[in-house]
């Protein structure tokens, strides 16, 4: 092998690295809630949304969050009450209002008006942008 | 004494400051006052996830050079040492995954959720695995160097690819500029940039001892000076454990003495300043809330913070989100009365600083083990 041959190879190996990595990190990543509108049959999903309300019942360990997309749709998602005590450090309430979260799960389709769907929560996530906002502290 | 021999001692040098600093990023570590999930103590990973994180870039781009020297010039020394800087990477690169994951965990909720910047740094390690793979399958001792090279050469793109990927997709992992702004000011601008040339310093010449292997009183040195790093990483994670360990269930018996461990989930500023402060916490633990009265040195400097939302500024205590040892007596409302209050740090810190002097003792290990040298 020449040292043309060689760098062609590595130019063309390249290529075919850059399409292959940037499809596979385009399945991983999230949508906006609104997306789901294209969903058609229950499907494994990895959605943002902002909170725009909320139930929460201790007793069935379930929260049940409406979450809106950019466009205004909105889905029903359910979540672990424990689960969510755990992560955040307390319960659920107004305060989450407005926030915006991401989370994965199975969404069920059932389009009625503006609402998608419904969702069952496996893993609740949050990016960390916003703490590099904050001063830094010491303890 | 030769540059060559000299590099094991500057290496020895700085894993021993970096032990020390390590401890102090235990338990010193500046973090955000305020974190949108978790601990805000798990950022102190910042400090230990993303120096590796660039160590690791940074040995595939040394690759990538004497990768592409060797594919123009044809010199074996140039593929030797690509090869060594691959498999310094590979280690760092390894480490990089564990600790993003075990920090992912506490502030993004999930150790792994094939974000673009996970996927694209997985994306990133099987591609350099695959080499080692490619490398070994080719029995031409003609063929196998250039074919192996040009893979190198090929490979290196995943890491520009694993670096854009949250600036061209919705991402949970961070932007430069929002950990720049963290890091700009104060404490984190003397830690960070000390931790992150210490441990790109030595990873780069580690590369150079992995190709030509350490000998005698050199190896002797470097290997206890990674032995320090790693019983330093077995300090912290000591600590950790013999302090959660200690702590019990929160028993609101009026008049019992209790020690338990929390998390804060309000804070208020009764009076005081950042020397002696008297504070009103709701601590949730083990699913229900316990109010905490302490009055003392606040665990946490400062101990409010001033944030602007819109056109507001609030005042907000920065002990919120802490997992907190509480340690006092159950008054007869009910409420504790704390006479020690101690933030702990999220566990994926001190296991954190474990792995990575694990990798640095790998890596230390293949510089000094007999033999051939890398790819030699």
């Amino acid at each position: 092998m020449n040292k043309r041959a060689g760098l062609l190879l590595a130019g063309v190996l390249a290529a075919i690295m850059v399409a292959v990595g940037y499809m596979a990190a385009s399945m991983g990543g999230y949508k906006d809630v609104s997306d789901l509108a294209k969903v058609k049959e229950p499907t494994l999903v990895t959605v943002k949304g902002v909170i725009a309300d909320y139930r929460a019942d201790p007793n069935s360990d379930t929260v049940v969050f409406v979450l809106q997309g950019e466009d205004g749709s909105l889905i029903t998602a359910e979540f672990s009450y424990q689960r969510f005590v755990n992560m955040h450090g307390r319960a659920p309430g107004p305060w989450i209002l407005g926030q915006e979260i991401v989370v994965k799960g199975v969404f069920y389709p059932s389009k009625q008006g503006n609402t998608l769907g419904y969702m069952d929560i496996s893993e609740m996530l949050k990016g960390c942008h916003e703490g590099y906002e904050a001063p830094p502290a010491t303890g | 004494m030769t540059s060559k021999r000299a590099l094991p001692h500057i290496v020895a040098f700085l894993l021993l400051v970096d032990a020390a600093l390590l401890y102090l990023v235990d338990i010193r570590g500046p973090f955000p006052a305020q974190v949108p999930l978790g601990t805000p103590t798990a950022y102190r990973n910042l400090y230990i996830h993303v120096p590796i994180a660039i160590a690791g870039y940074a040995t595939f781009t040394v690759a990538l050079i004497y990768a592409l020297l060797y594919l123009v010039r044809g010199d074996a020394r140039y593929e030797r040492t690509a090869h060594a800087a691959i498999v310094v990477g590979i280690i760092y690169g390894a480490a990089t995954l564990v600790t993003g994951s075990i920090w992912a965990r506490e502030s993004w909720g999930s150790a792994w959720n094939w974000d673009p910047r996970e996927t694209g740094i997985f994306f990133m390690w099987v591609a350099y695995l695959i080499y080692f793979v490619l490398r070994s399958s080719i029995k031409d001792p003609d063929v196998a160097p250039r074919i192996s090279m040009s893979y190198a050469v090929a490979a290196y793109a995943t890491i520009p690819l694993s670096f854009v990927l949250p600036y061209i997709m919705e991402s949970l992992h961070p932007r430069v500029t929002e950990t720049k702004a963290f890091v700009g000011g104060g404490l984190p601008a003397v830690l960070f940039p000390i931790r992150m040339m210490i441990v790109n310093v030595a990873a780069i010449l580690f590369i150079f001892m992995v190709r030509d292997r350490v000998t005698g009183q050199a190896r002797r040195v470097l290997k206890v000076a990674s032995a320090i790093l790693l019983a330093a990483g077995l300090l912290v994670v000591t600590l950790h454990v013999a302090s959660v360990a200690s702590a019990g269930e929160a028993q609101l018996t009026p008049g019992a003495s209790v020690k338990f461990v929390g998390k804060v989930a309000e804070a208020q500023l009764l009076e005081g300043n950042n020397d002696t402060a008297m504070l009103l916490l709701k601590i949730y633990t083990d699913g229900r809330a316990v109010e905490v009265r302490y009055v003392g040195e606040p665990p946490v400097k400062p101990v409010t913070f001033t944030q602007k939302k819109g056109n507001t500024t609030e005042l907000k205590v920065s002990l919120v989100g802490h997992v907190v040892l509480v340690e006092g007596v159950v008054s007869p409302g009910g409420m504790v009365e704390a006479r020690s209050l101690k933030v702990l740090n999220y566990w994926g810190v001190p296991a954190n600083i474990l792995i990575y002097g694990l990798s640095v003792a790998l890596t230390v290990y293949l510089a000094t083990r007999p033999g051939r040298s890398a790819g030699g």
